[in-house]
């Protein structure tokens, strides 16, 4: 069978992409690897306080059934998945090899790729920003809310934050509520909002695409259980795979997991796409008009160089750098904090340029409530019986503050791939880079100490910790002028050959991601349908 | 290994933390502690000072063991 169109990844990228694709008529099949997580249906729809006091087996989730959710000596406690979600990379290391001392990206295998782990803010990328990715402005508005009208997004259309984060997008539903904790620390801010103002910064409520109102019949308002890292609580939090079940329906829709795409062939009128079959163990070639890839920046580079046999050959890495703030808010010390509450980000804001010109750090304020105390203690130079007791004292006043800087192509940062589809990874900041961001993280702590959060450490989570991935292919590659994408979003020299992911982008905002890759999938699949026409 | 590196739990305290942690049975040594900013404040001093004595000790039997 011959498909009109065939996308590769399923992840925030791909599920749009077959989605308008779909719409437009055509008849869609998809490649992925595609592994589930059986875990997360096994968690009962229950508050989070009420499992830890009931669910015999909650250790199974929590910590997982090999304790695979204890961080070993030597990991640091950060930003690990939970058991039910580390489906997404398990089995990487052998599906998508790497090498590198310096870089080490989370690499999804999973349904709905790194979508299945989404943390849910979504913003938009204003006209200056897309302009120096390289994308054109126009037509991104309306993505922006076909993108919002399928993932279902809810925002306070007042919040002081939206000039920066969030414009364009007119229809979603109303705002989650938010913790105690965020409550006093918001309440602050708006007390005195030059405080931060003062510093660069802005602090409101985000949006999020967790629903605050039903979409669907399987698709429900989050019921504040606060189980979100665990679980798929009422699927109100946004993930591909949700989509792909919907596309399902479709009679112009085939989802073939179980594949690894190693290859494609542009043919001029068909291109064919090899692939593993690593269920049977056995090689596959399939057949379409148009390729769209959409594996994440880093795999879909891996098989454009590989099939256009570039081997060796440099092309740019950008990864927002991440850097996390654990706070004391003051005035939740030894304070009672509501049980119902969502896991994810809060809050949230930006930090401007020095110069006040654009956004330099964007973050989010996580509280630490259904994180487990084990991994406080874990980090504490306390013997444990003495870091519980600070661990209970502490826990409702923990605010986490997550910041993500923009990045910049550099040439100390790039990945190539050897003879055997090995891809090597080099991600160096420069000097300039690393000196504005240690400035930067200071005014931002100064700005945290202005609100009575007081920060009691900084963690590096180390290059790639941001799991936002980008610019591998990009509009104007500086590394090597043949391996680039073309303004339509063709990879260069192959007519029928779209990049549909983040890999075209010559930067990346502080901004995350997610939320642009859906409109930008949109408008990738928007062009393909006019390019059969 | 750093010094504070060397005062912080071992994969088995690590561990046995995490196995009563998730036993509903002891799940009310794990409940935050909300008895006011004056308590909580009390308890951190608390531990401050209970830290010194028994960390040093700690130190000294691991090496020992």
């Amino acid at each position: 069978m011959i498909y009109d169109a065939l996308v590769v990844g399923s992840g925030i990228s791909g599920a749009m992409a077959a989605k308008a694709l779909i719409d437009a008529g055509l008849h869609v099949a998809m490649l992925d690897p595609g592994r589930d997580s059986l875990l997360r249906d096994r968690i009962p729809d229950k508050p989070f306080a009420e499992l830890r006091r009931t669910d015999a087996g909650q250790r199974s989730y929590l910590i997982g059934d090999q304790l695979e959710g204890i961080p070993a000596a030597g990991v640091k406690v950060g930003a690990q998945l939970t058991p039910p979600r580390q489906h997404i990379s398990k089995g990487s290391d052998e599906l998508l090899p790497s090498r590198s001392a310096t870089f080490f990206p989370l690499l999804p295998v999973s349904l709905g790729g790194l979508g299945a782990g989404w943390g849910a803010a979504c913003f938009t990328f204003d006209e200056t920003e897309l302009r120096r990715m390289g994308l054109d402005a126009v037509g991104f508005d309306a993505a922006y809310q076909r993108a919002a009208d399928i993932a279902g997004i809810s925002a306070d259309a007042d919040s002081p934050v939206n000039e920066s984060l969030w414009q364009g997008v007119q229809r979603h539903q109303p705002p989650l509520r938010i913790d105690t904790n965020a409550e006093m620390i918001l309440a602050r801010h708006l007390d005195e909002p030059a405080r931060l103002a003062s510093r660069g910064m802005t602090l409101g409520r985000i949006p999020m695409a967790i629903l605050s109102e039903d979409l669907s019949a399987t698709r429900r308002a989050n019921p504040y259980f606060d189980t979100d890292f665990y679980g798929s609580v009422r699927q109100s939090i946004y993930r591909p795979a949700y989509l792909l079940e919907e596309l399902c329906q479709s009679k112009r829709f085939t989802l073939l997991t179980g594949r690894m795409v190693v290859r494609f062939d542009d043919r001029g009128t068909e291109v064919v796409v090899h692939a593993r079959n690593f269920v049977d163990d056995t090689e596959e070639t399939h057949v379409c008009r148009k390729l769209v890839l959409c594996a994440g920046a880093l795999n879909t580079a891996r098989m454009a160089l590989y099939s256009l046999g570039l081997i060796g050959v440099k092309t740019p890495i950008l990864c927002n750098p991440y850097t996390y703030m654990p706070t004391v808010n003051l005035a939740m010390l030894g304070r009672p904090a509501r049980d119902d509450r969502h896991s994810m980000a809060q809050l949230g804001g930006v930090l401007r340029h020095d110069d006040g010109d654009g956004v330099y750090g964007c973050y989010q304020m996580y509280s630490y409530r259904s994180l487990l105390l084990f991994k406080l203690i874990k980090e504490m130079p306390l013997p444990p019986a003495l870091g519980l007791l600070v661990a209970r004292t502490l826990q409702t006043a923990l605010a986490i503050f997550g910041i993500f800087f923009e990045d910049r192509q550099a040439e100390t940062k790039f990945m190539e791939i050897d003879e055997s589809a090995v891809a090597h990874f080099e991600y160096r900041q420069t000097a300039e880079e690393i000196v504005r961001q240690r400035r930067q993280e200071a005014r931002f702590a100064s700005g945290l100490r202005s609100l009575h959060c007081l920060p009691i450490g900084k963690v590096d989570p180390g290059k790639a910790g941001s799991i936002h991935y980008a610019g591998t292919i990009p509009f104007e590659n500086p590394l090597d002028k043949r391996f680039h994408t073309e303004s339509d979003f063709t990879l260069a020299g192959n007519r029928n050959v779209f990049v549909g992911d983040g890999s075209p982008w010559n930067f990346l905002p502080a901004k995350g991601l997610s939320f642009t890759l859906m409109a930008n999938a949109l408008q990738v699949a928007d062009r393909l349908v006019r390019s059969m026409q | 290994m750093s010094f504070l590196d060397a005062l912080k739990p071992d994969d088995a305290e690590t561990r046995a933390v995490a196995l009563r942690e998730t036993d509903p049975a002891h799940v009310d040594q794990f409940l935050p502690i909300t008895k006011g900013p004056v308590v909580a404040l009390l308890i951190l001093a608390c531990v401050g000072i209970a830290a010194v004595p028994l960390t040093l000790w700690r130190l000294v039997w691991r090496r020992l063991r």
